[in-house]
């Protein structure tokens, strides 16, 4: 027993010793940590595909233009003016003159916008985002070293609503996209406020980019942590190792706790909507009636404040509230009634009910809401049976079109017919993303794709809502608000943001942190 | 030895042809798509089509195979198709994370478990005895994650001792090790009551053996007797648990590293498996398919030097 009591001792002083010498030293920068729990794919822009891709490059990287923060305003990013032709093919960039590229690659001309598109366009590069723009240009001209010219296929009155970046239209440095190769996409280098210095499994570290054209940002380092653990992700913020998470889980009682231990809560007003979609060209959904009923049974409201916790909007239009041209008035609603529901289905020939799988993937964005529609459409008879899957086998199922019934969440771009074109046109049947093969809004749509003028374009989406929600291929069930939690020395996140993701550090007011 | 090292040489190539063969078609009919999950679910049906077309997914999958195969035998684990970064690089670079965290919870366990295990053994039924077998009963109960957050929880958020994620500064010893701190903890106690209770029940066999009384006989002391008689010849099933588990952390140290957002192959795995990025799933497993053999020689040696009678 001496032998063991005296070996005790030993390792007890020798751990107690070594963790005094391991306490690491505190830097002095200013630093600000944005925390998340999934990690970033790659930082070249062509070929972007996840959030976290785009929290991170949206503050190394700027288009050619740039959204006024909290509006869907277009304003100059890395050009200065631009002018369109009347015939609304022609688009003339004026460039700034005095932008550097981060790391001494040296003057950002008009050679790397034409080289930024032409190497997404270029099929070779293989680049994933290539489709949300080679429908649109044609060509694209160097007028002289600060001027940029655009020729476009047709005229397309969303187009500049593209170039803000950073998936695709972010603007690259020919240099440094020639020098990296094929590992691009870990050295990138941009002309935004934030220079990238590393990037490790567990985090990408910025600094400031003293030359940016506002001024050097407030900060000395940014710094974006991977913490893949949600129930951590929440600790390391309330213990302040974490300044900023943009993606908070909705749970009441978490953000209570984080409120509690010092830190903001706001919320992030996205236009994004949650669906409920039907394939209209197979049955049962084939029948109007019963996509009539389903809209009937499900209950909104209920979804909306004990699912979502009371972070969204209820929604009865195919496009959400805020985006130009979205209303509710004078187009036919669907409120929640049983009764009328089931009636419908009687009349449909389906007096009693019938089953079908539900099609849902573990997120927390579409898992519990499809539980909840489940258990409503179980009270008018019909069966719909969850299938549960990993997201990646879930969009496999899109894209095979071997899904007939499941909820979808679409982020709206500011001009609604470039996400109806890749959600409710019928040159997006399966294997694209209309899940619903609807086909009944193609010309509505291309007429409003093509129309410059605002006041036709505004009536023609009002008759595009009335005629979907006629349809109801898919039942829109809500917007969405996306909890976001801070530090309290920080403020200024924006609540909308056609972005979608993270927010222009360079923006958000940064005190001293506490 | 020479014979040993040949013969588990040829062994090796067609364990790991087998481990890639496996792999390959697992993944491969997994169902879901890796261009879908590069692209993000508002992915449009072209840009699906000609990713799958310049990622090679649209060839037959025996072609996708023979080819994988090709480059393989060249030395050539590929590139991710999500961050188009080259596949060993990938892996290798979260690696020595794992293995620290690895050894470390290894070694801990070793610290904790063989000790209290032989005090058990040697007073057994003694209070202590009936205390670390209740205690061993809970620690086997708890899972390794949930310990984690616990230790998160007291350590970290409410003691503020320790760091609560990541590795740390990597330039650092220092930093590394007080970050590896408690994850290390969190896989060291809950497989220390494993080698506790392992290393227990070997050494009641062994004392109960001729040799041991004969060694008391001949009056040497009681602490020679458990440690050099009794002890090391015990000592072979529990450094075989050891090598088994040393080469499951390697792979599984999935929980922790989560739990303490720690960059490590466990993760890179898992992240790979989620975004069906076939060439990272099949390099990452390979590489751990090796880690695992390595482990298993050592352990090998090690035998042949606790029991001499062991021929390689």
């Amino acid at each position: 027993m001496k032998f063991w009591g005296k070996t005790g001792v030993a390792i007890f002083i020798l751990a107690v010793s070594t963790l005094g010498l391991m306490m690491p030293a505190q830097g002095k920068e200013k630093t600000l940590v944005i925390g998340d729990n999934s990690t970033l794919n790659t930082l070249d822009p062509a070929f972007m595909g996840v959030a976290q891709d785009i929290m991170n490059a949206r503050n190394i990287y700027q288009g050619l233009v740039r959204y006024k923060k909290n509006t869907d305003i277009l304003e100059g990013g890395l050009a200065k003016s631009w002018t369109v032709s009347r015939d609304g093919l022609v688009y003339t960039f004026k460039l700034r003159d005095d932008v550097n590229w981060h790391k001494g690659f040296g003057k950002f001309t008009a050679r790397d916008v034409k080289f930024t598109f032409d190497r997404v366009l270029d099929p070779k590069t293989g680049a994933s985002t290539r489709s949300e723009i080679v429908n649109d240009i044609q060509e694209i001209r160097i007028v002289d070293e600060f001027t940029v010219e655009f020729r476009l296929k047709s005229p397309t009155p969303g187009f500049l609503h593209k170039l803000p970046g950073p998936r695709a239209t972010a603007i690259l440095s020919q240099k440094a996209v020639e020098k990296y190769g094929k590992d691009y996409g870990r050295n990138p280098v941009g002309t935004g406020p934030f220079v990238f210095e590393s990037w490790t499994r567990e985090q990408v570290v910025y600094s400031a980019n003293k030359e940016y054209r506002g001024g050097p940002p407030k900060i000395d380092r940014l710094i974006f942590r991977i913490v893949p653990d949600i129930d951590t992700l929440v600790l390391a913020l309330q213990n302040g190792d974490i300044d900023v998470v943009f993606a908070m889980p909705r749970e009441p009682a978490v953000l209570e706790r984080v409120k509690a231990a010092g830190c903001n809560i706001t919320y992030r007003k996205a236009p994004s909507s949650q669906n409920l979609m039907m394939n209209t060209k197979k049955k049962p959904f084939d029948d109007v009636r019963v996509r009539r009923a389903i809209a009937h049974a499900v209950d909104k409201d209920v979804i909306l404040k004990y699912v979502m916790g009371g972070f969204g909007e209820r929604l009865d239009s195919p496009f959400p509230q805020g985006l130009f041209g979205h209303t509710e008035a004078g187009i036919p609603r669907y409120d929640h009634n049983p009764e009328k529901a089931k009636e419908l289905l009687n009349q449909a020939g389906y007096p009693n009910g019938f089953e079908v799988n539900l099609d849902t993937s573990t997120s927390p964005n579409h898992n519990p809401v499809c539980v909840a529609v489940s258990d409503q459409l179980r009270k008018v008879n019909i069966n719909a049976k969850l299938v549960v899957t990993d997201q990646a086998t879930w969009w496999g199922k899109f894209s095979k079109g071997t899904t007939d019934f499941s909820t979808m969440v679409i982020s709206w771009q500011p001009a609604a017919e470039l996400s109806l074109l890749r959600f409710f046109h019928s040159s997006a049947f399966s294997p694209g993303l209309n899940i619903c093969r609807y086909d009944k809004i193609d010309d509505l749509v291309e007429k409003a794709r093509k129309e410059p003028n605002d006041g036709r374009r505004k009536d023609l989406y009002f008759q595009i809502q009335k005629q979907f929600m006629e349809d109801i291929p898919s039942v829109p069930l809500m917007k969405f608000f996306y909890p976001m939690a801070h530090r309290r020395h920080i403020s200024g996140l924006a609540e909308l943001d056609f972005l979608f993701w993270g927010d222009d550090v360079y923006s958000l007011n940064i005190g001293e942190k506490k | 030895m020479a014979k040993y090292l040949i013969k588990t040489l040829l062994t090796v190539v067609p364990t790991l042809f087998g481990v890639v063969t496996i792999v390959f078609f697992l993944i491969h009919l997994t169902p879901g798509d890796p261009a879908l999950a590069i692209l993000g679910p508002h992915a449009t049906a072209e840009a699906v089509q000609e990713l799958r077309k310049s990622l090679g997914l649209d060839q037959p999958l025996y072609i996708q195979y023979f080819g994988f195969l090709g480059r393989l035998i060249q030395g050539d684990l590929g590139r991710s198709l999500v961050t188009q970064q080259p596949v060993l690089w990938e892996t290798l670079q979260p690696f020595p994370y794992t293995i620290h965290l690895a050894v470390a919870g290894i070694l801990i366990s070793i610290v904790l478990g063989v000790p209290v295990g032989v005090v058990s053994a040697v007073r057994r039924n003694s209070f202590l005895d009936y205390f670390m077998r209740a205690a061993s009963i809970s620690g086997i109960s708890v899972p390794v994650f949930f310990l984690a957050i616990l230790l998160l929880w007291i350590f970290s958020f409410q003691l503020r001792w320790f760091p609560i994620i990541g590795v740390g500064d990597t330039s650092s010893w220092r930093s590394l090790l007080y970050h590896l701190v408690l994850p290390a903890s969190a896989i060291g106690v809950s497989m220390a009551v494993l080698i506790m209770r392992l290393t227990r029940s070997c050494m009641l066999e062994v004392l109960s053996q001729d040799y041991v009384r004969t060694a008391r006989a001949k009056g040497l002391s009681e602490k020679s007797v458990i440690i050099v008689h009794a002890l090391k010849n015990a000592l072979l099933p529990i450094v075989t648990v050891i090598g088994l588990y040393m080469g499951q952390l390697l792979g599984g140290a999935i929980l922790t590293e989560t739990v303490f957002a720690r960059q490590g192959v466990g993760k890179l795995l898992m992240d790979a498996i989620f975004a069906r990025d076939y060439p990272q799933v099949q390099g990452t497993v390979l590489i751990f398919a090796v880690a695992v053999i390595l482990v298993n020689v050592l352990v090998d040696i090690l035998y042949r030097i606790i029991d001499p009678r062991i021929r390689l």
